[in-house]
């Protein structure tokens, strides 16, 4: 055989390795079957299995050049046979060997995968040894083979050595053994036939073999040297043949397996899927941007409002003018009134229209939603995957362990058609692989103990998923052992110092569960080599939660351990909440958002040098955000404290929580996040940015870090404290202190009352300064908001009597107007006021300021 | 108009053939004068400087930048680059220029090579040009040691031509840090 391209080689190996872990799962699981089994016929089936997967696997690796893979899979082959010849299928010593053998498989194609197509250790001679000693033919023929040597030795010093080792030259055995072997085989395979093969594609496979069966029909038991040497060339030249054929066959073998019943399938490699599934997220940002359009447009529509509201109350003024000043310029306000009920007739249409533009624009939003949202979960489903694979890996661990412990386990798997995202499937397996080692370290007792409890004494371990009716998957891990203790869980939590005996005694059943997840406490008084290091269930938790999902124990006493998990069978986008602290946006993990909203300032108690809240009967300990993320802002920023309302938001990751005051929390968005880029590695709190409909760059939040960060920043804390202390006088009298507002016309005071409201204020509003003034004979107002239209002069109206009152000459009063800030501005200072703001270039929060400053 | 009504169509296909073989061809320019570096130059802080073109993926006014806390001053935040996002950094405390504030109109350029991407604040953008590299003299002996190992030569006039590759490659740049 020529020498191979080394590139080509190396993609053979890349297809092996794939292939290898598909049939040695497969092996496995029959193995499995197989030592459990008492039906002869059944044994047989399994047993025609695992040495098709075998023969397959054997054919692969000669063709990849991995010797010690190939035999492995000889050995194993022929120990299979001779024990099925023996009726032997399978005792528990025999199926040891299997397993180590096994392992030792998937330790070399591991090794394969890593690019050491030629790794070998002692394993590979201990595990040869094991199987040859299995089969009981191999074994006498190897001794025969060692007395003719011995012999050979005897008569001449010129061919030394004993046998080739398998160690010392990987290449010799499997070609020295395949052909007798196969040849032996022969009539056994030629019976076996007889039953009919459960996969009509076994047939196919089994060919290469066959065929070189077909071509020795009449080949002895013992073939002579050159016909062994002709078999062995032939099958070394049909080797690059088989390759082809060999890459190409999983993929029929599976299409045809599954279009029975799926109705046609086909492979596709994953990158390709996960970059499809990455630019159908990248889609998102179509709704985010009609989301844009839509508020860009409610904007335009206030605006429009606000114009027509002008126009308005323009068109009454000018009427009152006209009818004061009778015929004086009556060429020149004729021309102006009609101009101005065009301008109203206009400003009309103009809202209709924008209104309708805003219908449209809804629709459309609504269309985009469901196209990009039908998109992504289509292709979403693409990453679906049954749990077969993940729960096949499952009686692999039970069998070695219950070994291990000597327990007694029967094993039952169900629902492995039932699908579910592959990025969770991977994410749930260590999770999964440690409820279930736990559940037999822990879980389950001894089969005598089972007896003096008068149980079976063999346990049963149940592990499966089941769909349930809100379209979510439970995993079920359950077992029929001991239950948790929950009085031994609290001892040990009290032991570590988790809790206080007090505290211990005073939990519910439900509480004591929970310090299941606390480090540090297992119920395991011996740490075993298996579990009870006491670390994992709290990552176990923290996977599920990171997931969406959820876990829920069930346990009674004496009986068992029901673990559910409860997952999405999606991965969900990722959503996030967008704040604003210090001026800038950012973007919070809505999965590890507690709690968003207002609280009053007053709420927020000091505790030694903590700000700690009570939010839903939990205290939460109090930050501002800007300050744990060290940002310098301006000092616009830091009349924040005195606010009366307080925009928090309680985080939580793992067991932490932690409250954030900021300055405002705007909208949920369904966000891509990406992560930050060269020179940007690793910046503390970030964990990345994403880009909204607007183009704007918001970055997102690093949850875990910023309950790391919170804690350095309690000397800031500290800051808050005196802050909010030096404060505490001016937001009392916010608390109480009614702001007055003055004006005729009903909608700026219905819009400014509105407004002032939701900032936290108390308002009073009059239509009339003389309504205020007999207010102003009981209150005592924070502030006075008055229309300039209604009269004031230097000698009479509010702001003159306000001014002469000895209790109430300090009180701010704004003045505002249709007029320009400019314009209005001298006139309010002249009579009284302190300042003015203008209704025309209204700015909400100048307006909040002005008042900020001046009260 | 009038003329071109007189052509034929095959005389018009002609003409845009012969413009198009122009324009297909490679600036003889360029291929003759080996020795020549094409560059982007700039001024940071009053300085000229300049950058092979090759590494210039764009350079264009600064359309927004989102500001990033806990990251060193240089770090001047993150841009939207056609949906990307990257980093914006200021050179001005690795070049040991004036840390006077930059001027309001800042000029972005982006430079790249094959594995990083990333944006640069400069207050000008003067345009493209040729050096011929015999014109370029050591940095060493004309600037800091910390700031020589970053240019590839300066220039009489002052323009100093930074090394892109050394630039990316300066761990001075880089932003790994914990909570």
């Amino acid at each position: 055989m020529s020498e191979i391209d080394p590139e080509f080689l190396k993609q053979l190996q890349e297809a092996f390795v794939i292939e290898a872990r598909e049939q040695l799962q497969n092996i496995m699981n029959n193995i499995i079957q197989l030592e459990s089994s008492s039906d002869e016929d059944a044994k047989n089936g399994l047993a025609e299995n695992i040495l098709h997967e075998l023969h397959s696997m054997k054919g692969n690796s000669r063709a990849a050049g991995i010797t010690t893979v190939e035999s492995i899979c000889q050995y194993l082959e022929s120990a299979l046979l001779s024990l099925r010849r023996k009726k032997e299928l399978l005792h528990a010593d025999a199926a040891d060997v299997f397993h180590s053998a096994i392992d030792l498989l998937d330790q070399y194609i591991s090794q394969v995968e890593a690019g050491n197509a030629d790794y070998i250790d002692e394993g590979f001679a201990n595990v040869i040894q094991g199987l040859k000693y299995l089969d009981e033919r191999q074994r006498l023929a190897d001794e025969a083979a060692a007395a003719a040597a011995l012999a050979e030795q005897a008569a001449g010093p010129s061919a030394p050595g004993s046998p080739p080792s398998p160690t010392s030259s990987p290449a010799a055995p499997p070609v020295k053994a395949a052909e007798p072997d196969d040849a032996q085989a022969g009539p056994e395979q030629s019976t076996s036939k007889a039953i009919p093969p459960a996969n009509p594609n076994e047939a196919a496979l089994a060919a290469p073999n066959g065929a070189a069966k077909a071509a020795e029909p009449a080949a002895p038991a013992q073939p002579t040297a050159p016909q062994r040497d002709a078999m062995a060339s032939q099958a070394r030249d049909a080797a690059p043949a088989m390759t082809a054929t060999q890459t190409a066959a999983p993929a029929t073998q599976k299409t045809k397996g599954l279009a029975t019943d799926k109705g046609g399938t086909t492979r596709i490699a994953l990158w390709k899927l996960d970059k499809l599934l990455r630019e159908s997220e990248e889609m998102l940002i179509l709704k985010q941007i009609t989301e844009q359009r839509l508020e860009d447009c409610r904007e335009l529509r206030t605006e429009a409002k606000h114009l027509s509201a002008e126009v308005l109350s323009f068109q009454r003024m000018l009427k009152e003018r006209a009818q004061a000043a009778q015929r004086e310029s009556a060429q020149g306000s004729k021309e102006l009134g009609s101009f101005i009920s065009w301008l109203s007739g206009f400003s009309e249409t103009l809202e209709s229209k924008i209104n309708s533009q805003m219908r449209r624009q809804q629709q459309e939003q609504r269309l985009c939603f469901n196209m990009v949202d039908g998109f992504i979960d289509s292709v979403k489903s693409l990453l679906m995957q049954d749990f077969s694979g993940l729960l096949s890996v499952v009686p692999k661990v039970v069998r070695d362990l219950s070994r291990e412990l000597r327990k007694d386990v029967d094993l039952e798997l169900f629902g492995t058609e039932i699908e579910i995202d592959r990025r969770i499937l991977e994410e749930i397996k260590d999770p999964v692989i440690h409820l279930v080692r736990n559940s037999l370290d822990h879980g389950l007792e001894t089969s005598e103990d089972r007896l003096a409890a008068g149980k079976a004494p063999k346990a049963s371990v149940r592990i499966g998923a089941v769909q349930n009716e809100s379209g979510n998957v439970e995993l079920i891990i359950a077992d029929d052992g001991r239950g948790i203790n929950t009085a031994r869980l609290k001892a040990v939590a009290v032991r570590e110092g988790a809790i206080t005996q007090d505290e211990a005694d005073s939990m519910s059943e439900n509480e004591a569960l929970e310090l299941m997840y606390r480090s540090a406490v297992s119920t395991s008084e011996t740490v075993t080599e298996i579990s009870g290091r006491g670390i994992g269930m709290a990552i176990v938790r923290e996977r599920i939660h990171d997931l969406g999902g959820r876990i829920i124990v069930e346990t009674v006493l004496g009986k068992g351990t029901t673990f559910r998990l409860q997952l999405p069978t999606k991965l969900s986008t990722f959503r996030g909440i967008q704040i604003n602290a210090a001026g800038q946006s950012f973007i919070i993990p809505t999965l590890n958002v507690d709690y968003a909203g207002r609280v009053l300032r007053s709420e927020i108690k000091q505790q030694g040098s903590r700000n700690i809240i009570n939010v839903n009967e939990k205290l939460v300990s109090v930050q501002y955000l800007a300050d744990v993320l060290q940002i310098n802002y301006k000092t616009e920023f830091k009349t924040r404290a005195a606010r009366k309302y307080q925009q928090l938001i309680i985080l939580e990751s793992g067991d932490r929580t932690a409250g954030f005051l900021v300055d405002e929390i705007l909208h949920e968005h369904e966000v891509l996040v990406r992560g930050l880029s060269h020179p940007l590695i690793r910046v503390p709190n970030i964990a990345g940015a994403t880009i909204l409909g607007s183009g704007q760059v918001v970055p997102v939040l690093n949850v875990a870090d910023l309950m790391e960060s919170s804690l350095k920043a309690l000397d800031a804390d500290r800051k808050l404290t005196e802050q909010l202390h030096q404060q505490s006088q001016r937001a009392q009298k916010l608390s109480e202190m009614p702001v007055y507002l003055v004006d005729k016309h009903s909608t700026s005071l219905v819009m400014l009352k509105t407004l002032l409201e939701s900032e936290g204020y108390i308002v009073n509003t009059f239509d009339t300064n003389e309504a205020a003034l007999e207010g102003l004979d009981v209150d005592e107002p924070l502030i006075l908001l008055k229309s300039a239209e209604l009269s004031e002069t230097q000698e009479s109206g509010l702001a003159y009597w306000v001014r002469r009152d000895l209790r109430l000459k300090d009180i701010p009063i704004i003045f505002f107007g249709s007029e320009s800030a400019e314009n209005g501005k001298k006139a309010s200072l002249e009579n009284g006021g302190n300042a003015y703001f203008s209704k025309i270039d209204f700015d909400r929060k100048q307006l909040l300021e002005l008042i900020e400053t001046l009260t | 108009m009038a003329r071109d009504d007189e052509l034929t169509k095959e005389q018009k296909q002609a003409i845009l053939q012969e413009r198009a073989d122009a324009l297909a061809q490679t600036p003889i320019k360029a291929s003759k004068r080996e020795n020549q570096v094409d560059v982007l130059e700039f001024v940071i802080a009053g300085e000229k400087f300049a950058v092979e073109a090759k590494y210039v993926r764009e350079a264009n006014k600064l359309a927004g930048v989102t500001p990033l806390p806990c990251t060193p001053p240089f770090v001047l935040g993150l841009i939207n680059f056609r949906g990307q996002i990257l980093a914006l950094l200021d050179l001005r405390s690795f070049l040991e220029l004036e840390a006077r504030s930059h001027s309001s109109d800042l000029q972005v350029v982006v430079l790249q090579n094959e594995h990083i991407q990333s944006g640069f604040a400069v207050d000008e953008i003067i345009g493209i040009s040729s050096i011929p590299e015999n014109e370029l003299q050591s940095p060493k002996q004309l600037v800091s040691a910390a700031v020589a190992p970053l240019l590839k030569g300066v220039r009489l006039d002052q323009l100093s031509l930074i090394d892109v590759e050394k630039l990316f490659a300066d761990p001075r740049i880089v932003v790994e840090a914990m909570p």
